[in-house]
């Protein structure tokens, strides 16, 4: 796995065809997983469903997470990851359309490690999503590994 | 069986003392309808002296409009009598010699005596109960007003929600791909194809700024306001920084009055002056030199604040639209913006139970005045 690999939780096709191109327009060298809804990205950090077979323990540098997504949103989702034992460090930020308070508060309650708005112009989003990959990938010291004893 | 009339004239006074106790008004009527008897509280219910109504129809105490239709009762009882509540549906109303109406309700029993057949109504003055009834009601009123309220309150901001998650996403998608062209295929694009594109991309930002805007002034109405002694002065001074920030191609002369306070959300008040001086900056572009003038006068006790411009100004024939929704006094090429900002001045003075105004001449500029009437607020 790559060790620059962010995971995308998207479900809307040309929302994930513009993160990926404002994503890869500042950054080279980065792997990017789309998940669905928050099913699918249960299933790929737990290694179960359309991602059995995988190693749980090789986590994403950084959780890309839409709030509104079919069968199970960003909160819910949210929720479920800092239940696990091997993915509750895992960093997650919030990227949505929604500026609403209680997205926000809500969001940073079940453990956001960042919250981020989409913006409408496409160069501000590209501007956002680069900043946000250098950051979570470059800059930012990822949790530890957690080992079968810890 | 002892006639009514008999006994009227077996002891008089007593009767008299007797009747003129009972707290409902007594009629006695003949079966031609003449009133032959009333008791003290005719004269108090109605505001005849006796002699005005004795031997009169008792019509005289209905209103004009239901004259025929009791007339027609009356044949009818006299037909049939018994004792009974009368009532032409619920609301039975009675007429004073001044003429006003008041409501009554009224029961009806008879005696055939040697005058023939004598009807009885005991006459109920309702006006007392029905106020009692209407506060209670008014008090029904106000608590599912309230419960409505909370509950457009709540559709409100299930909207608002529902408007910035969903509305904003395809204006990303429209401006994105308009941009992915421009980027891809410029090769295959002429200058034609390439403006499209431009001003298809404008529209979109434009869009999403109206809806930012929109969902700025549907979360006032449901926002809690917290209110406390507000420094309007440092307030002012720390928003002109910004603006200076903002617009450095800008020579504007401000002035500031000192000591300007007062009681509101300093949240919302900030929204206030933030708009108040965008707007006199934007349309004091080209003056030179620009002035804005921020200061208050009392009037009444009362503080009235303004925000005065030697700018563009309006035409004050259209000053009753300056505070509507979307409305816009000066083109969009000339001075841009999304038409909401005045609205929402006005929602948030409104919501502290104040007052705005403006006056203005065309290229002399505008004065904005705004005062918070009241120091308690409406919550």
């Amino acid at each position: 796995m790559n060790k620059n690999t962010i995971l995308l939780a998207e479900d809307n096709y040309d929302d994930e065809v513009l993160t990926l191109r404002a994503l890869k327009k500042g950054l080279s060298d980065i792997d990017i997983v789309v998940a669905r809804n928050g099913i699918e990205v249960l299933d790929y950090l737990c290694g179960t469903g359309t991602f059995s077979g995988r190693d749980p323990t090789e986590l994403p540098k950084v959780l890309l997470l839409d709030l509104k997504m079919p069968m199970m949103d960003g909160l819910e989702t949210l929720r479920r990851i800092r239940a696990t034992d091997h993915a509750s460090l895992l960093p997650v930020v919030i990227l949505t359309s929604s500026d609403e308070r209680s997205d926000q508060l809500d969001s940073y309650q079940l453990g956001a490690n960042s919250y981020v708005r989409k913006p409408v112009r496409f160069d501000e989003f590209v501007k956002a999503a680069t900043n946000l990959g250098i950051y979570w990938l470059e800059i930012n010291q990822a949790p530890p590994k957690r080992t079968l004893s810890a | 069986m002892i006639g009514l009339a008999e006994i009227v004239h077996a002891d008089e006074v007593d009767w008299r003392n007797l009747m003129g106790a009972v707290p409902d008004a007594v009629i006695v009527s003949n079966s031609n309808g003449k009133i032959v008897y009333l008791n003290q509280a005719v004269e108090r219910f109605f505001g005849y002296r006796p002699e005005e109504l004795l031997g009169k129809p008792v019509e005289i105490l209905v209103p004009r409009q239901h004259h025929e239709k009791h007339k027609a009762h009356r044949a009818d009882y006299h037909a049939a009598p018994r004792r009974r509540s009368m009532g032409f549906g619920s609301d039975l109303r009675a007429v004073r010699a001044d003429g006003t109406e008041f409501p009554v309700a009224i029961s009806l029993g008879f005696s055939l005596t040697n005058h023939g057949n004598l009807v009885i109504a005991i006459v109920q003055d309702l006006s007392e109960l029905r106020k009692r009834d209407k506060s209670i009601q008014s008090l029904h009123e106000r608590a599912a007003r309230n419960a409505k309220l909370k509950e457009a309150n709540k559709e409100l901001e299930a909207f608002s929600f529902s408007v910035s998650h969903d509305l904003r996403a395809p204006l990303r998608v429209v401006d994105g791909f308009s941009q992915m062209l421009l980027e891809d295929h410029a090769a295959n694009l002429d200058d034609h194809g390439k403006d499209c594109l431009e001003r298809i991309r404008t529209a979109a930002q434009r869009m999403g700024d109206l809806i930012d805007d929109l969902l700025k002034l549907a979360r006032i109405t449901t926002y809690e306001l917290n209110a406390v002694e507000v420094d309007l002065t440092a307030m002012t001074n720390e928003i002109i920084e910004t603006l200076k920030l903002a617009t450095p191609e800008r020579e504007v002369e401000y002035i500031v009055a000192d000591g300007m306070k007062v009681f509101g959300d300093p949240g919302l008040l900030r929204i206030v002056l933030e708009n108040l001086l965008n707007n006199a900056v934007k349309f004091t572009a080209g003056r030179k030199p620009a002035r804005i003038d921020i200061g208050f006068h009392e009037s009444d006790g009362i503080k009235v604040f303004h925000v005065c411009d030697n700018g563009a100004g309006f035409d004050m024939a259209y000053s009753d639209k300056l505070f509507g929704t979307f409305q816009r006094m000066h083109n969009a090429t000339e001075f841009p913006g999304t038409g909401i900002g005045l609205a929402t001045v006005q929602r948030i003075v409104t919501r502290h139970s104040g007052k705005v105004w403006a006056e203005a001449e065309v290229d002399k500029g505008a004065t904005f005045y705004f005062a918070l009437i009241q120091e308690t607020l409406d919550e």
